[in-house]
């Protein structure tokens, strides 16, 4: 469960100031957080990824505090219990699909790259019909394509949480459907808590509950 | 680490070309010093040795390094020739003790150097010992040092002709045709590149002595355009004969072995006062020569320095640039959950496996410079 309570966070360079008084996510939950650009979507999606700590206020994953863990502890977590979407499908560009997808073992000192891994990354890459490709440098893949593979390596390591940003932002119409069809398929599978940054109101039907942010103002959330 | 090994590794894989770039810019700036230091090192212990092993050498007055040159590696410099009488005159001479042994290195037989010395002598001297067949007991007859016999594709029982001096000149004498009679064991000197005959031999070569034998290919009275070369046999080698003193006869270095450091200072002094002779301590000459060569490695170390200073500021100027280009690959890794040094420590590992690739052209370069040079210098 992810519970963010009474949270302040302001950039140091000032400007942007993002408060959320109380919200909880369930485990298996699915969540979409909405509101304009440069509301603090990102920004609250990063709070709870303990890529940035909260000014004020406390952010905990299951009971513990992720925002009074150090910068090294954070890390872990992230590595061990989320897996991360991002906007801008970001990969490494030098891997191949599959080499992208079994990133998370590569950095991750605590889990093993076994064949069962490896099995998972080819089922995974099958699954999202990538399969063809699996061998192939990310770099010549097309943006829906990408996108597939960062789906699947959010997955990969069966994370309880996965912290979704905008994942269909750069993609046409018929290929952002697909994603996030395929993305809530996986996570259902796998029974973890999905937590998605969108714009597109098509979208949200798909979802538990939305969380409205506007303004840095996060509103605790519409079943 | 092994987060950074492997996207090091991945990186290096999928940048094979920027990568190979670099392994041989690298590889090819530390091998031109390195092979230099290498073949400067090696090149100073094998002159060094042979110079060592020599107590001294007298010669014509004249430049000390060429006389240096032609006695111990057989080059033939701008030295003027002595008198082989000189050498029963330093064996004779009451005031010191000393055994001579002349030299007379001025041609050559497909370029390897023709040396005419005294045979037993010099191979005692040098510790050669005859390999294949035996030494020469006829004029005309040749030892070759091994190298020479390989690189020429010859052996005991071959011919092999003298060089012709002055194709133009039909007055000067004519090639002589060698009967090779040995080959000498495997040496790593001169003496392995060389084709060593009597003195009578080298004599003959230089046009010094002639036949008569009407069977002989070349006679006193005429140059016969059909002749190519002067070869003796048992049937004519009596007919061969020097006109004159013979010990006025040339050689272009007496190799001289003192028996006492007291009869080394009393020949130096001696034959260095007179205004003919030069006598030479190998080993002092050797060291001025390599010092002079020292010096001018250091002006090439410098620029070697100069150049490499410049590679390591580009290098690192890739490197930063590098960083740059690479700022989207470090924050994905962090929201993924790394460390921010992981990309430092990765170009770090990716910067060891180019010094790696470098390391392996300079000892493989290097292997291949000291494999070649001896081939190249002629050592």
């Amino acid at each position: 469960m992810i519970e963010l309570n009474d949270i302040t966070f302001a950039y140091e360079a000032g400007g942007f100031t993002l408060n959320a008084g109380a919200l909880s996510i369930a485990q298996g939950e699915k969540v979409a957080v909405v509101g304009p650009s440069g509301s603090g979507k990102t920004t609250l999606l990063h709070l709870i990824a303990g890529i940035l700590v909260p000014t004020r206020g406390k952010v905990s994953l299951d009971g513990q505090v992720v925002s009074s863990l150090s910068d090294k502890a954070r890390r872990r977590l992230r590595l061990s219990r989320m897996g991360l979407v991002f906007q801008g499908i970001e990969l490494v560009d030098y891997l191949s699909a599959k080499e992208n997808v079994l990133l998370p073992y590569r950095l991750n000192r605590g889990i093993s790259l076994d064949d069962k891994a490896k099995q998972r990354a080819e089922q995974l890459l099958q699954r999202v019909g990538l399969s063809e490709v699996a061998g192939r440098a990310v770099s010549g893949l097309s943006q829906g394509e990408r996108q597939r593979v960062g789906i699947c390596r959010a997955l990969i390591a069966e994370p309880g949480l996965i912290l979704a940003d905008e994942p269909t932002a750069s993609l046409d119409e018929a290929s952002s459907a697909s994603a996030v069809d395929l993305l809530i398929q996986l996570v259902e599978d796998s029974g973890s808590t999905l937590v998605m940054l969108t714009h597109d109101k098509v979208l949200l039907p798909r979802f538990d509950r939305v969380v409205m942010v506007d303004r840095g103002a996060v509103s605790g959330g519409v079943s | 680490m092994r987060s950074a090994c492997y996207l090091a590794w991945g990186y290096t894989k999928a940048h094979k070309g920027r990568t190979l770039i670099l392994v041989l810019a690298l590889g090819l700036l530390l091998l031109l010093p390195t092979a230099v230091t290498l073949v400067i090192r090696s090149y100073d212990a094998r002159m060094g040795a042979r110079a060592e092993a020599t107590p001294m050498i007298i010669g014509a007055k004249g430049n000390r390094y060429d006389l240096l040159l032609q006695a111990l590696f057989f080059r033939d410099g701008r030295t003027d020739d002595v008198p082989v009488g000189l050498v029963e005159r330093l064996e004779s001479d009451p005031a010191f003790d000393a055994e001579a042994i002349p030299l007379y290195a001025r041609y050559t037989a497909e370029h390897a150097p023709i040396v005419g010395t005294e045979l037993e002598a010099y191979f005692a001297f040098r510790g050669l010992s005859v390999e294949q067949g035996g030494l020469p007991d006829l004029m005309g007859q040749a030892v070759l040092g091994r190298s020479a016999a390989k690189r020429l594709g010859v052996t005991v029982g071959d011919t092999l002709t003298t060089d012709r001096v002055n194709l133009y000149n039909l007055a000067k004498s004519m090639p002589l045709e060698l009967n090779i009679v040995g080959v000498l064991a495997a040496t790593n000197s001169a003496d392995g590149e060389a084709v060593f005959v009597d003195m009578k031999t080298a004599w003959i070569t230089a046009g010094h002595g002639h036949g008569h034998d009407p069977t002989a290919h070349q006679s006193e009275a005429s140059h016969s355009a059909a002749v190519t070369a002067i070869r003796i046999t048992p049937d004519n080698a009596a007919s061969f004969h020097f006109h004159g003193d013979e010990s006025g006869l040339p050689c272009s270095a007496v190799l001289v072995l003192p028996e006492t450091d007291k009869d080394r200072t009393l020949i130096t002094s001696r034959y260095n006062a007179s205004a003919d002779y030069q006598a030479l301590r190998p080993a002092a000459v050797m060291n001025e020569l390599m010092g002079l060569v020292l010096r001018i490695k250091r002006l090439f170390d410098v620029n070697t320095a100069l150049v490499g200073i410049a590679v390591v500021l580009l290098i690192g100027l890739v490197i930063a640039l590098s960083m740059k280009l690479r700022e989207a690959e470090r924050k994905t890794l962090h929201k993924l959950g790394c460390g921010r040094w992981l990309i430092v420590q990765t170009q770090v590992v990716e910067l060891a496996i180019v010094l790696a690739g470098a390391a392996v052209i300079v000892a493989a370069g290097s292997a291949a410079v000291m494999v070649i040079a001896p081939m190249v210098l002629g050592w």
